[in-house]
């Protein structure tokens, strides 16, 4: 099996040779558990971004992955597999979620207000322990970001998706996903000065 | 036209063949940014931070234990549809593989069938490699990040072809490791329900399928360890943080899981630096110190008691039970280890 399952391939494009590899293998052979292996860790870390409860990430990406082994012979027309898996798994997450609380905003984009922000930002001792060595001060700071912007650095910067790909993705205009990213880089910019108090105020005595 | 002339950090940040060049550089790109650099030296700077920022973004992600990777696996497994034989050929194949590699566990480990259904699961869930050490001897294994395992007689070890990027072995008997510092990437050790996450340290983890205890004795560096049970975001709070010469024990079946001290604890402190624990004549509270601090426990007395107590000794390479035997004994004392601390209890002494 293939070594560089996920996130740091040598370059941009291997990557996506691998990626046409893999569903080529899985379209043709049926090779659904390669499939799976490369691309489950990068489908719940994003997953795992986009909500916090880890449980009803699971269950929608099995959902998707039992619908890849029915729906195999249904999806030849897929040209890029890694954003359509991608875009298959918000949808079913996002779908399930929007039943309960979906905030529209006048200007049609949807709010940053989706998911409760912080969850994630609360440290326990272990992690104010491992922090000032661990994460630097840009990863405390990213971690303050709304859901959003945080969503939209890792699609950009840990995925490798062009804002054209993740405006597709998270269904807004590509202007949207831009501004987004624009936000997200400038909040953080704006936030280093505290984040940093906060970890002088977080180390051990 | 030069477009880097007014250029911001921003700019750096959203420029697409940037990210490109610091994620996955060539020789290419490398002679193109250098030229931009040597253009605009004002630059220069400007370019360090956002490589720096890119990198760090890159890393920008949540953890994913492999345990959700496997169990996952195992869901989708359960949910399946069984197809047509003909058009599924190869994966029948593999089936045959699978249930070869099965009767081999039972018949190599006489396991109960159904932690070899757990192994098979995983083998055919992701590309797992597995070491059995079927020998008389110590079995030295070195993963590819450097970190060494010391794996006992009848102990296995597991991990995923993925290993590189996440630090995670799955251990069943007994292992010591030795694991190299990389703050970026926790090691995760997986053994019986307990999870132990280190950066970089030495330390033992006991786990045989048959024993309902698990024991993680730590050596040296700081270590995490908590039940495979516990849930959310951050779940080291359900477990305990060890510092060397502590150990913990996790009972299996009733989930508790308790601090201790390991059954030998050793000096922590440079063998060259003992030259400095020479004592004459000294307040026992001096001694007390210097083993605080030389084996990393804490040791609670009644300082108003032992006041009057001085003794002549130096610290050597040894056990430290064996030191507290004699001390205790020079000044009529006795003492007991609770939750990893040393409480030396007495009456005292006369002039």
């Amino acid at each position: 099996m293939n070594d560089s399952t996920g996130s740091f391939p040598g370059n941009n494009r291997s990557r996506m040779a691998d990626d046409k590899q893999i569903w080529d293998a899985y379209q043709q052979k049926g090779a659904f558990a390669e499939l799976y292996n490369f691309y489950v860790r990068d489908l719940l870390r994003y997953g795992y971004r986009i909500s916090s409860d880890r449980q009803l990430v699971q269950d929608h990406l099995q959902d998707l992955f039992v619908h890849l082994w029915n729906h195999r012979d249904r999806l030849g027309h897929v040209q890029e597999p890694r954003f359509y898996l991608y875009k298959s798994l918000r949808n079913r997450i996002l779908r399930s979620i929007e039943s309960n609380r979906l905030i529209p905003t006048v200007d049609g984009v949807l709010s940053e207000e989706w998911f409760p922000d912080g969850v994630d930002a609360e440290p326990t001792w272990v992690e104010t322990e491992h922090r000032h060595r661990e994460l630097t001060r840009l990863q405390a700071a990213l971690e303050r970001l709304p859901v959003r912007q945080q969503e939209v650095i890792q699609l950009r910067y840990y995925h490798d998706f062009s804002t054209e790909e993740i405006a597709r993705i998270m269904k807004v205009n590509e202007q949207s996903a831009r501004n987004l990213l624009f936000r997200a880089v400038r909040q953080l910019r704006g936030q280093l000065p505290s984040a940093i108090l906060l970890l002088l105020f977080s180390q051990p005595v | 036209m030069d477009p880097f002339a007014d250029y911001s950090l921003d700019d750096f940040l959203e420029n697409d063949a940037f990210v490109r060049w610091v994620k996955y550089p060539d020789a290419g790109q490398n002679r193109y940014w250098q030229q931009v650099a040597s253009a605009h030296p004002h630059l220069v700077p400007v370019m360090d931070e956002a490589r720096r920022r890119i990198r760090e973004m890159a890393q920008f992600y949540p953890d994913v234990p492999e345990s959700d990777v496997t169990d996952l696996w195992q869901r989708v497994q359960g949910q399946i549809r069984p197809q047509p034989v003909r058009r599924f050929r190869p994966l029948w194949w593999a089936a045959a593989g699978i249930a070869l590699v099965a009767g081999w566990f039972i018949w190599d480990t006489g396991q109960p069938v159904e932690k070899v259904r757990e192994m098979v699961a995983s083998v055919s869930g992701s590309a797992t490699r597995e070491i059995r050490n079927t020998g008389t001897q110590v079995q030295i294994i070195t993963l590819s990040d450097g970190s060494t395992v010391s794996l006992e007689p009848s102990g296995t070890l597991r991990f995923d072809t993925t290993f590189r990027e996440r630090r995670e072995v799955y251990l069943s008997g007994d292992a010591f490791f030795q694991v190299r510092k990389d703050p970026a990437h926790p090691f995760f050790v997986y053994a019986n329900g307990l999870v132990t996450k280190v950066l970089g340290t030495s330390f033992r983890v006991t786990a045989y399928e048959r024993d309902p205890r698990v024991t993680v004795q730590v050596r040296t560096g700081k270590v995490a360890v908590y039940p495979s049970e516990a849930a959310g975001p951050h779940p080291e709070s359900a477990g305990l943080l060890l510092t060397p010469n502590q150990q913990a024990s996790f009972l299996r079946e009733e989930l508790q899981l308790s601090r201790g001290l390991i059954q030998d604890p050793r000096i922590l402190v440079p063998k060259e630096n003992l030259k400095r624990f020479v004592f004459d004549d000294a307040p026992l509270s001096e001694i007390f110190d210097a083993l605080e601090k030389a084996y990393g426990v804490r040791i609670v007395y009644d300082e108003e008691v032992f006041a009057r107590c001085r003794i002549t000794t130096s610290l050597t390479d040894e056990v430290l039970f064996e030191k507290l035997n004699v001390l205790c004994k020079v000044i009529g004392a006795t003492y007991q280890v609770v939750d990893a601390q040393i409480v030396v209890s007495g009456s005292g002494c006369t002039e």
